[in-house]
């Protein structure tokens, strides 16, 4: 039992490979990432960006790689959508409503465009999986995935569902992965969610790339409801064009450790991005949302807001960081984290950091965690509301913030129901 | 901006004003360290034995953090070649050995070079009222307003004569904030340290005046190893200072000082510094290392510690002014001004353990890079599970002038009581155009806008400095600023 656990991945892999695994034209890919993951290693918590979160113990237990089955999903109330679902990481035609996409948009498994010019060009090109050892593992046990393109000049009126639906009767682990090119001038939203069976123990391990053209707009939600037993990594890489626009909404409910690494290149002028985040925890949740904006080029705007609302034994984490590159002036960057403890044993890190090698810039950055106003609870009783209404009326507008900001309006009700499922 | 940028060449370019070293015979011993070293800088401190143990164990726990690779510090946003630590000489003591009793016993040398600085010891001491004890390199050479302080049992003298006369004091306080299992420069110094200031406060006592040392560092290739260990027992109250400046040399010079503050129950510590080292010339060659552990801890109830330093020297700053508050009600402040040109790099900052309750901190930290230097705030605040109502805030403002340097800030925050209350708030940017039009247009030249500008920058850290030290640092600033824009 003395392997290193990277040892027995690589024992994964290799088996994953013999069995028909990553299709011929992405191989050379996937051998790169193996080599690059068992160099790296997972990260320890000597690594500055891991330093409060120890995902050893999820690391170390054994999980299969399951193979698609029959399933059905449920959707999220409320929204209208083209739906994609993925069973297990591969794609369920069946299960996917994609019949009424408009001209120029395409919704499409990984497996059925891998030879694809622009998959060959562009994949793996913004998920970083030199230094990142968790996308360098998806990346090794590429398979299928779902892989959207806009064609230059095309809106989408409806917002484009993804879902992973993961079923597994013994400890699983999914690494889904989504390919999202917009060309220059066109716009859409996508929605990211997953579903599990009731009491399944899992491990997903997400990638999400993104690349938005020349005055593209693109908001990515991801609705990540976990259990005490499912842990969530996901990569996000989002590459900007000029003029271009992209927004993140993050709102991760429970889980046993969560993981967003958020990186945002703003490689043109013009760009904005927004990053938001939503992240509600209780009993012995860990919730680590670790973000990366990189301003290489002047003339920018990047606004991120994350708020937290931490309950029982839960831990949060907040690792922001923007870096502005030498001559990228006139770059406004603001970063703003609020948490709320509500119990002793409860604990918020926040790490809001800044880089700055341009003299031009105005960048802020604020942080704050406490508990919930006094005066404001005061108030609200002195009104005839119970303590617990008003703590309740309380935190669900402090959540309702972030909420409020989220382009997809359609789900605006089930995210409040979830957040007073979250605070019951 | 062609005028700006001109300006900040001409700042740039302009020499070190404190560049010079004086010719005094030191008793340097070679290069090197090894534990032969540490018992001979022993014997010439003439240790007590137990002070020998306690150097030879540091010692040896620096050796293992010397031999595992990894242990050595890199974590900060500074970049510099590896030291050699053999080729420095670790221990280095002015001439004419005696202690001296009057000024007028002092190398004439030593008086010309303090006068140079325009602190002259004579006037400083009829006029201001400040005790000074000299540390000109490793030994105290002079001591004035003993017997004055001593009236009210004072104890404030080279850390040499506290461990002869005081022994019991240094043995139960040395280490106790800063262990010499801390961090690698730390072990270093508790091994090798040659002198410093000590000072005890007896209960209910008011420090009648403010306690000034002065530092400078004067032999080539000499690391400085100071040691300074405050104690102020209940009730009692010190402002303490310290200011240094450095001849201009070529090689790096390495300073790896310790400083150790206890405030017991309402007792009050004002710690204040200004550092004006040597920072290297304009191509980064030279300059000071200066890598130095300061801590306080508020042991008692309702104590309160605070720094205060200007920071415009040196090559290499890596500095963390903390604070342990302990004590229930106790209170923690720092207030920073950190000014970098040329190459300079400081990465500094500070931590403030909540340990007690209803215990409260303050940060507030003014960075100011231009050239090509490097300006980071690092601070860490940390709300233990016990602190209940435990309250900070921080403010880390950076100023830009110039479009090659650098201003970060890596705040850290954690928070494990849902009754604390932190805030971290934190800008960046240049000087406003509008500010500097509305100056000029009045009719105040850019040069002096500019100065009035950062001056208001950093009007809340000035105004916290005593009186003695805010005139000083406002000439400081001055000098260094003289033509920087952004």
């Amino acid at each position: 039992m003395d392997h290193r656990v990277e040892d027995r991945f690589l024992a994964a892999y290799e088996r994953f490979q013999s069995l028909n695994g990553t299709a011929t034209p992405l191989l050379s890919l996937s051998q790169n990432a193996i080599e690059r993951f068992v160099k790296k290693g997972f990260p320890k918590r000597k690594n500055e960006s891991w330093k409060y979160t120890n995902i050893t113990p999820v690391i170390n237990r054994t999980y299969q790689i399951v193979d698609p089955v029959d399933a059905t999903v449920k959707g999220l109330d409320g929204l209208d959508a083209h739906q994609a679902v993925f069973v297990n990481g591969r794609f369920a035609p069946a299960l996917s409503k994609l019949d009424s996409l408009p001209k120029g948009v395409m919704v499409e498994s990984l497996c059925d465009v891998s030879d694809n010019d622009l998959i060959q060009s562009h994949l793996g090109s913004y998920a970083n999986y030199e230094d990142e050892p968790f996308t360098a593992l998806n990346t090794a046990f590429l398979k299928d995935g779902a892989v959207i393109q806009v064609s230059s000049d095309t809106k989408l009126d409806q917002p484009v569902h993804i879902i992973n639906r993961i079923i597994s009767g013994e400890p699983a682990i999914v690494q889904p992965r989504i390919f999202i090119y917009a060309d220059n001038r066109s716009s859409l939203q996508v929605v990211h969610s997953k579903e599990y069976t009731d009491s399944i123990s899992a491990l997903t391990n997400s990638v999400i790339e993104i690349y938005v053209g020349q005055e593209g707009q693109v908001d990515f939600l991801d609705l990540q409801i976990g259990t005490p037993q499912t842990s969530q990594v996901t990569n996000l890489s989002v590459y900007q064009q000029s003029d271009s626009k992209f927004q993140s909404d993050v709102f991760t409910f429970g889980g046993e450790i969560v993981r967003n690494n958020l990186s945002i290149h703003a490689d043109a002028e013009h760009c904005e991005s927004i990053l938001n985040g939503l992240f509600m925890a209780r009993d012995r949740t860990h919730i680590d949302n670790n973000t990366f904006v990189d301003h290489a080029k002047p003339n920018c705007f990047s606004s991120e807001y994350y708020k937290g609302i931490l309950d029982d034994h839960a831990v949060g984490v907040f690792h922001g960081q923007v870096l502005v590159r030498e001559d990228a002036q006139l770059i406004n960057a603001y970063q703003t984290n609020r948490s709320v403890l509500l119990t002793d044993t409860a604990r918020m890190f926040s790490k809001p950091a800044l880089e700055i090698y341009a003299d031009d810039v105005k960048c802020s950055h604020g942080a704050t965690t406490g508990q919930l106003d006094k005066d404001g609870l005061f108030y609200l009783r002195s009104r005839g509301i119970s303590e617990e209404n008003a703590r309740q009326l309380m935190l669900t507008s402090f959540a309702g913030d972030i909420i409020e900001k989220s382009p997809v309006k359609a789900l605006h009700e089930m995210l409040y129901n979830e957040v007073e499922r979250m605070l019951r | 901006m062609n005028t700006d940028t001109q300006y900040l060449h001409e700042v740039a370019e302009s020499d070190y004003e404190h560049g010079w070293s004086t010719d005094i015979d030191a008793d340097t011993i070679p290069k090197g360290l090894n534990e032969d070293v540490i018992r001979l800088i022993s014997s010439k401190k003439q240790d007590p034995y137990w002070m020998l143990e306690s150097r030879l164990r540091a010692f040896r726990h620096w050796q293992t953090l010397l031999a595992d690779s990894e242990k050595y510090p890199r974590w900060a946003h500074i970049n510099y070649p590896q030291i050699d630590f053999q080729e420095i000489s670790y221990y280095s003591a002015p001439g004419n050995k005696p202690k001296y009793e009057s000024l007028d016993e002092v190398d004439p040398e030593l008086i010309k070079t303090f006068e140079a600085l325009g602190i002259p010891l004579e006037e400083q001491k009829v006029l201001a009222g400040v005790a000074v004890d000299a540390v000109i390199d490793s030994v105290s050479v002079a001591t004035t307003f003993k017997e004055e302080l001593a009236k009210h049992g004072i104890i404030f003298c080279s850390f040499t004569e506290a461990i002869e006369n005081h022994g019991d004091l240094v043995q139960k306080y040395m280490g106790s904030v800063v262990p010499y299992t801390d961090n690698f420069y730390a072990a270093l110094n508790s091994a090798v340290f040659s002198d410093g200031s000590f000072c005890y406060i007896p209960a209910g006592v008011r420090c009648p005046m403010e306690l000034s040392t002065y530092f400078r560092i004067n032999e080539a290739g000499t690391g400085q190893f100071e040691r300074t260990l405050i104690i102020a027992e209940e009730g009692s109250y010190v402002s303490y200072l310290e200011g240094c400046t450095a001849p201009r040399r070529d090689e790096n010079q390495l300073h790896a000082a310790v400083v150790e503050i206890i405030a017991h129950k309402d007792a009050e510590v004002k710690y204040s510094t200004i550092q004006n080292w040597y920072p290297g010339n304009e191509d980064g060659k030279g300059g000071v290392y200066n890598f130095v552990t300061k801590r306080g801890i508020c042991e008692g109830q309702g104590s309160k510690i605070s720094w205060t330093q200007l920071e415009t020297g040196s090559a290499i700053t890596w500095k963390y002014p903390s604070v342990i508050l302990k004590g229930d009600h106790s209170i923690g402040e720092f207030y920073s001004v950190a000014f970098t040109k040329g190459r300079q790099q400081a990465d500094t900052g500070t931590k403030m353990l909540h340990l007690g309750r209803n215990t409260s901190s303050t940060i507030i930290s003014k960075g100011i890079s231009a050239d090509r230097s490097n300006n980071s705030y690092r601070g860490l605040v940390r709300i233990n599970k016990g602190a209940s109502n435990a309250r900070n805030f921080t403010q880390c403002d950076s100023m830009l002038l110039g479009d090659r340097c650098g201003a970060h800030t890596f705040p850290y925050l954690e928070i494990h009581n849902p009754t604390a209350q932190v805030e971290h708030e934190a800008t960046t940017s240049k000087v406003g155009e509008d500010q500097m039009f509305y100056c000029q247009q009045r009719g105040i030249s850019e040069q002096d806008a500019i100065k009035l500008l950062v001056s208001g920058f950093c009007q809340d850290i000035l105004t916290q400095l005593p009186m003695e030290f805010a005139v000083e640092a406002r000439k400081l600033l001055a000098i260094e600023l003289e033509g920087s824009v952004g």
